[in-house]
């Protein structure tokens, strides 16, 4: 009897081909979106050359440091990874150019060295870097000289020589990264999509919404039994689909799951399976019309995982922070959190400690999902 | 216009829902917007970051390296636990460790091979700056030590402080001093511009998912060949269908800018408020066409919130609703201006940045390409709006 329901839930479910169509596939859409908006995002590469001019006065001239210096990091030097495309120009062609946006700044050599911009930005940032090494260097070449003055020549050179003094490590497993805390709110969200299987399986098992549970309600099948007959073959189904999605983020985009590919698979089933437990409660506790309930699961994959970061990595911390129960009680956080858990700690306390909040919130919504449909007899359908 | 009423039916037995998720989206875009909102835009300015600075030894190098982090980083009391750093770098509390591992002074000094080991959280951007700090410093030391080797080491120290605070001054073009205007015009300019860039994500979301439930009703067979037998052209029907539609757009609309509005007062009254809004209008013009589109594309009423979500936050990603268009490559760029976000997002950037007292002199210039950026919108939501109709009428044509 249990498989027969098993089976046919399975054929049922995969009558609705949008929505099993929409849930694999809209979270592989967004991911590949996202890749493709954020892949250059904090690359250097179309940052530089910087367009910039320098005004071509007296100060300039006489300045022959300076001029060596700019040749050194501009287009004309041959770099191929120079920092600036340098125009040497008047003052009255500087601002003509900065003001139809073909350079970001000009240069105003003089005493007070100037640089003079239209809007602060990232570009201009970096050329107001470039300008204070100069004279910071400058500074430094004043004093050196002077207590040493056989040391001029040299100086420039071992100037360029720059050391680099610093050696990056990786605080946890793998460096934090934002990119992750998307993918795995992203995961986390497409994982409580289970919500709406969730939710067909309470319209198909109370009497009183569906002709099919009518039909249902006949059999003298006990109702727990019916329930988790049904809803395994939501399971099922969801869990196939969030393995394609897996698969996707592994094989396509490259995210590092690593080793732990059975611990994701393993908190992947443990997130399927709350979302349809959630959904079910949603459809049998919560009252109101399909549209609504449907709402309500809308809402809670929604606000989940935006607390978990899904619209802005900022947020899941400003929430835990602040207001910590929230994101202690907040599903889509809890899994999102531990996938990135898996991710970034050596241990597995916070990885464990999430998976067993999840189970006792599936435990507690099948059980109150059963408390509330169980021993319901219709006078008429 | 008896369809235009049934429509307004359908959308008032649907008002619960629909309260809830205008509640979650208003909420959304405040939240992500007070939550300081551009956050890649900070990514890359000089703010003071939260770091741990971890000494396994003292000397004055250390003590001097500290104070020049100090400069431009906010040092947390951490100790040297791993675990509890781990946690913070989790939780963001700080975005950079410095361990200055023991020996590092000796082996400096001597010229040997030494280096400073940090961790970085996920503000990359902003520990770059605290990164180029550590190097500028211990770089002009190394200068003093390889050309001014008879001078001790605190004076080293003073010397290098004092030639690390020579700093270029930065102006604007209009004269205004720069630092000034980046404390606080620019704050100001981006958090209007959060507040509605946000919109294209929230209000663009919220038309999906309430113009779709509400046609979900009219697309069932039965009810489309009801309609087929009526003696109303069925263009009539769709456009008054439509214009329900954006009745219940203009209301979302409304309430999404009053609600703006009293989160940011000192825009009200101001010209960019105006652009601001109109712009905003035409937003609601487009997400309710491509609404009324997509609308048709889907039977299954649990699809719709899929359907949603790929449309809505696809097009933020691609478009720069969340983090600045000019930190999206190029390429990004060009496919993103194939979606109405990309001009909604561009005029929005265009009129916080005319609005401001950045660049009054090219006014004009910029009033042409926000009229560009306005124009193509229009455009956008127009070819929507048709291809729906004609997907209606193929509709109707079906049923009957």
């Amino acid at each position: 009897m249990i498989e027969r329901i098993f089976f046919y839930r399975l054929k049922t479910i995969l009558r609705d081909k949008e929505m099993v169509f929409w849930t694999i596939f809209f979270p592989i859409l967004l991911a590949s979106l996202f890749r493709i908006a954020f892949a250059n995002l904090g690359q250097t590469a179309e940052i530089f050359p910087i367009p910039t001019a320098v005004v071509d006065n007296e100060a300039f001239q006489a300045d022959s440091a300076f001029r060596e210096m700019l040749a050194a990091v501009s287009v004309d030097s041959g770099d191929s990874e120079a920092l600036l495309d340098l125009s040497r120009v008047s003052r009255e062609e500087a601002e003509e150019l900065l003001l139809d946006g073909s350079i970001y700044g000009f240069i105003v050599p003089g005493v007070e060295m100037q640089l003079i911009v239209d809007e602060s930005g990232l570009h201009q940032s970096i050329l107001g870097l470039l300008l204070d090494q100069y004279l910071q260097a400058s500074s430094t070449a004043g004093t050196v000289i002077s207590r040493n003055p056989a040391a001029a020549e040299d100086f420039m050179r071992e100037l360029e020589l720059r050391t680099s003094y610093i050696r990056t490590e990786a605080i946890g497993k793998n460096s934090p990264d934002r990119l992750f805390v998307f993918y795995f709110a992203l995961l986390a969200m497409a994982c409580f999509y289970g919500g709406y299987y969730g939710l067909i399986e309470a319209f198909d098992i109370q009497g009183n919404l569906s002709p099919r549970a009518a039909r249902i309600n006949m059999s003298p099948i006990h109702k727990l039994k019916a329930l988790l007959a049904s809803s395994s073959a939501a399971v099922f189904i969801h869990l196939c689909s969030q393995m394609v999605l897996l698969a996707f983020m592994h094989v396509v985009l490259k995210v590092r799951f690593g080793a732990q590919l059975p611990l994701v698979i393993l908190a992947t089933l443990v997130g399927s399976t709350l979302s349809i437990a959630l959904g079910i409660f949603i459809g049998t506790v919560v009252r109101g019309s399909e549209n609504f309930k449907s709402g309500v699961v809308t809402a809670v994959s929604m606000i989940g995982a935006l607390f978990a970061g899904l619209m802005l990595p900022e947020l899941k911390y400003i929430v835990s922070e602040r207001f910590p129960l929230i994101n202690r009680i907040n599903p889509v956080n809890l899994l999102a959190d531990a996938y990135y858990a898996l991710y970034f700690f050596e241990g597995f306390s916070r990885y464990s400690q999430n998976l067993l909040i999840l189970l006792l919130f599936t435990v507690f919504f099948t059980a109150a999902s059963y408390f509330f449909m169980r021993r319901r007899n219709y006078d008429s359908l | 216009m008896t369809v235009y009423k049934l429509s307004l039916k359908v959308m008032k037995s649907n008002i619960g829902p629909m309260a809830l998720f205008l509640g979650i989206f208003i909420g959304i875009s405040l939240l992500a917007a007070s939550s300081g909102g551009n956050t890649a835009e900070q990514l890359f300015t000089r703010s003071r970051v939260p770091i741990a600075f971890i000494a396994e030894e003292s000397s004055p190098l250390v003590a001097g390296l500290r104070t020049e982090v100090e400069k431009i980083a906010e040092i947390q009391p951490y100790d040297d636990d791993s675990e509890i750093l781990q946690e913070a770098i989790f939780y963001n509390r700080i975005s950079h460790i410095i361990r200055i591992p023991s020996g590092f002074t000796r082996a400096f000094l001597a010229g040997d091979e030494a280096a400073v080991i940090t961790y970085t959280g996920q503000s990359e951007g902003r520990a770059m700056y605290v990164d180029l700090a550590v190097e500028n410093y211990l770089n002009t030391l190394r200068l003093y030590r390889i050309f001014t080797p008879d001078m001790l080491l605190e004076e080293m120290i003073s010397h290098a402080g004092k030639d690390l605070e020579q700093r270029s001054k930065i102006k604007l073009l209009t004269d205004i001093d720069a630092e000034g205007f980046q404390a606080d015009q620019r704050d100001n300019y981006f958090n209007h511009l959060i507040f509605f860039n946000y919109q294209a994500y929230s209000l663009f979301a919220i038309l999906i998912l309430g113009i779709s439930s509400n046609l979900m009703v009219f697309n069932s067979r039965l009810i489309r060949m009801r309609q087929a037998c009526s003696p109303l052209s069925s263009r009539k029907q769709s456009l008054q269908l439509f214009l329900a539609n954006f009745a219940f757009a203009l209301f979302c609309w409304l309430l999404m800018n009053a609600v703006s509005l009293l989160f940011i007062p000192e825009l009200i009254g101001t010209s960019s408020m105006y652009l601001f809004i109109a712009n905003s209008f035409l937003l609601c013009f487009w997400a309710s066409s491509i609404s009324f589109f997509v609308a048709h594309l889907t039977k299954s009423r649990n699809a719709i919130s899929a359907i949603t979500n790929v449309i809505s936050l696809g097009s933020s990603f691609l478009a720069g609703v969340f983090v600045p268009q000019y930190l999206l490559g190029a390429a990004v760029l060009r496919a993103a201006s194939f979606t109405p976000t990309y001009w909604f997002v561009l005029a929005n950037t265009q009129i916080a940045r005319a609005g401001g007292t950045v660049s009054s002199v090219s006014s004009l210039a910029s009033q042409n390409e926000l009229l560009a950026s306005f124009g193509m919108q229009i455009i956008f939501g127009l070819t929507f709006l048709a291809m729906a109709l004609v997907l209606r009428k193929k509709r109707a044509l079906a049923a009957a």
